[in-house]
């Protein structure tokens, strides 16, 4: 069983003060009065409660900046609470920055393990997923070349279809439609249907409302670190559109 | 699903769980190193070895120490140096080459020192098996009866050198100069480490021989020198002051690795 469960969750993200000289340091070191000046901190979430359960498929929608994408790290454990209770039960994958974290000297087949063992898989496993791996990148002999010698949009596919390669209980997105050419991307589309029938639970981010209605039943709706609402996708997608077309525009210059 | 915290059990086992991900980073660090290059991964035996060379032309004549003993001791003492200086110097930048990862899943972030580690601990392997091929011209098989002794001594320096990786990494994420720093102070522990001499070539000098005998990292290097060296177990007192500063270093790689691992992935 699949279960996800955030009691109050907040999230703090900590920056880097301003850079100072060594000079600097020194003296306000010496002549200082009072107490150091805080660190400076984003506070990503704010309060966040909701609970998850088996077979729910869950669109976060919000605007650039409300925290879509923390939230989903947070789900995924990377990021950790400030306060409040996180609570996951099951394997989890994550499709995040699918590019990422990739070895541009190691070759598109040695690449396939390196990612595919971060998932915590074997050998014996890969080796067994390998021919469907390459059949869907459609990357031929250029699987056996450094990855150094691909373009973007090959790394993107081969990214791709090792990231949907597993079966986890849990599985996370984070905008991944991007992926290579057209022809690709409508493969890439019916591949992520298969892959989130798979999964137990699904949440996934996304501009593409159309997509997230289409596949979720359910919509969190983050602002500006908080939840918004949380409810039937239609309902939520709408008032959200209702809002963004109601919100006032900026003044444009003369 | 909350990330267990370092160093307990769970910890450790899901360190063993992702084996295959940092046996695969370390195997390409390894080729990447030395791609491209003539020598290869022959550069592990001729970088000791040139530098072995090169000391054996001056130091001999400066310390009157006879060459069939002075080339086994550098060779040997450089490779371990080695080692260590490896740990510190790459150990700085461990997790930030491994970033990409941290930020896509969560992982024990102590495989990235760790794979800082055994590849230095690749190199140092071959370059030690070429010291004792360099001892045994020298000095012949005198040493065999002692070798068994390299074995515990290779386990307790592989912890010390996972253990400064560890430490030197998150110092460096929180400030970025700690490497500037260490490299300076590295040149400095050169000199205190016994590397090119020993505290009794130092005749002259015997306040400069005091120190090399309270640094604790001579005595971590005696656990095998004096086995590969002179085939005889490392004196009780080394054995002693090095579990204690292994225990140490680990202890605080420990702590700091609990109290910071959560957070690292912000400052990276």
């Amino acid at each position: 069983m699949a279960f996800i469960q955030f009691e109050h969750v907040d999230l703090e993200y900590p920056l880097r003060g301003p850079r100072i000289t060594l000079k600097e340091y020194v003296v306000q070191g010496l002549f200082r009065r009072g107490k150091r000046a805080a660190r400076p901190i984003i506070h990503a979430l704010r309060d966040m409660s909701f609970e998850i359960g088996d077979d729910e498929r869950v669109g976060i929608i919000g605007r650039n900046g409300a925290g879509k994408s923390t939230l989903l790290r947070t789900v995924g454990g990377i990021y950790p609470v400030a306060r409040g209770r996180r609570t996951v039960q099951g394997s989890v994958c994550a499709l995040f920055d699918i590019a990422l974290g990739f070895e541009p000297e190691a070759t598109g087949r040695q690449n396939v393990y390196y990612r595919s063992y971060l998932q915590g898989e074997t050998p014996d496993t890969i080796e067994a997923k390998l021919p469907d791996i390459a059949e869907f990148c459609e990357l031929g002999d250029f699987l056996d070349l450094p990855l150094r010698c691909y373009s973007h949009g090959m790394i993107m596919r081969l990214a791709f279809a090792i990231a949907t390669s597993s079966a986890p209980e849990i599985l996370l997105i984070d905008e991944v439609f991007g992926t290579g050419d057209l022809a690709f991307r409508k493969k890439a589309q019916e591949r992520i249907k298969v892959f989130m029938k798979r999964a137990k639970i699904v949440i996934m981010v996304g501009h593409h409302l159309e997509f997230l209605q289409e596949f979720c039943q359910r919509v969190l709706w983050l602002d500006k670190g908080s939840l918004r609402a949380d409810g039937p996708a239609k309902d939520v997608i709408a008032e959200y559109i209702g809002t963004v077309e109601n919100a006032p525009r900026p003044v444009q210059a003369a | 699903m909350e990330a267990t915290a370092a160093p307990s059990i769970d910890y450790f086992r899901r360190i063993w769980t992702l084996r295959w991900f940092w046996y695969s980073l370390v195997e390409n660090d390894l080729q990447a190193r030395y791609r491209h290059s003539f020598l290869g991964i022959g550069w592990s035996l001729a970088r000791p070895l040139g530098l072995t060379l090169i000391f054996c032309l001056v130091f001999p004549t400066v310390f009157h120490v006879r060459i069939d003993t002075y080339a086994p001791y550098v060779l040997v003492s450089l490779t371990l140096w080695q080692f260590f200086v490896e740990n510190v110097t790459l150990g700085c930048r461990s997790f930030h080459s491994g970033a990409a990862y941290i930020r896509q899943q969560a992982v024990p972030l102590a495989i990235f020192p760790l794979r800082t580690t055994l590849g230095a601990a690749f190199h140092t392997g071959v370059a030690l098996l070429l010291g004792l091929s360099v001892t045994w011209f020298f000095q012949g098989f005198n040493n065999l009866a002692a070798l068994p002794w390299i074995l515990p001594s290779m386990a307790l320096l592989f912890v010390l050198g996972w253990s400064v990786a560890t430490v030197c990494g998150l110092a460096q994420t929180h400030f970025p100069d700690t490497c500037y720093i260490l490299e300076l102070a590295l040149q400095f522990l050169f000199y205190l480490s016994g590397i090119m001499f020993r505290p009794q070539d130092l005749t002259n000098n015997p306040m400069v021989a005091w120190v090399m005998n309270c640094n604790p990292l001579w005595s971590v290097l005696e656990l095998i020198r004096q086995p590969v060296l002179h085939g005889q177990p490392p004196p009780w007192h080394n054995v002693a002051i090095s579990l204690a500063f292994v225990a140490t270093m680990a202890t605080l790689a420990c702590i700091s690795l609990r109290k910071l691992e959560r957070k690292l992935v912000f400052w990276i």
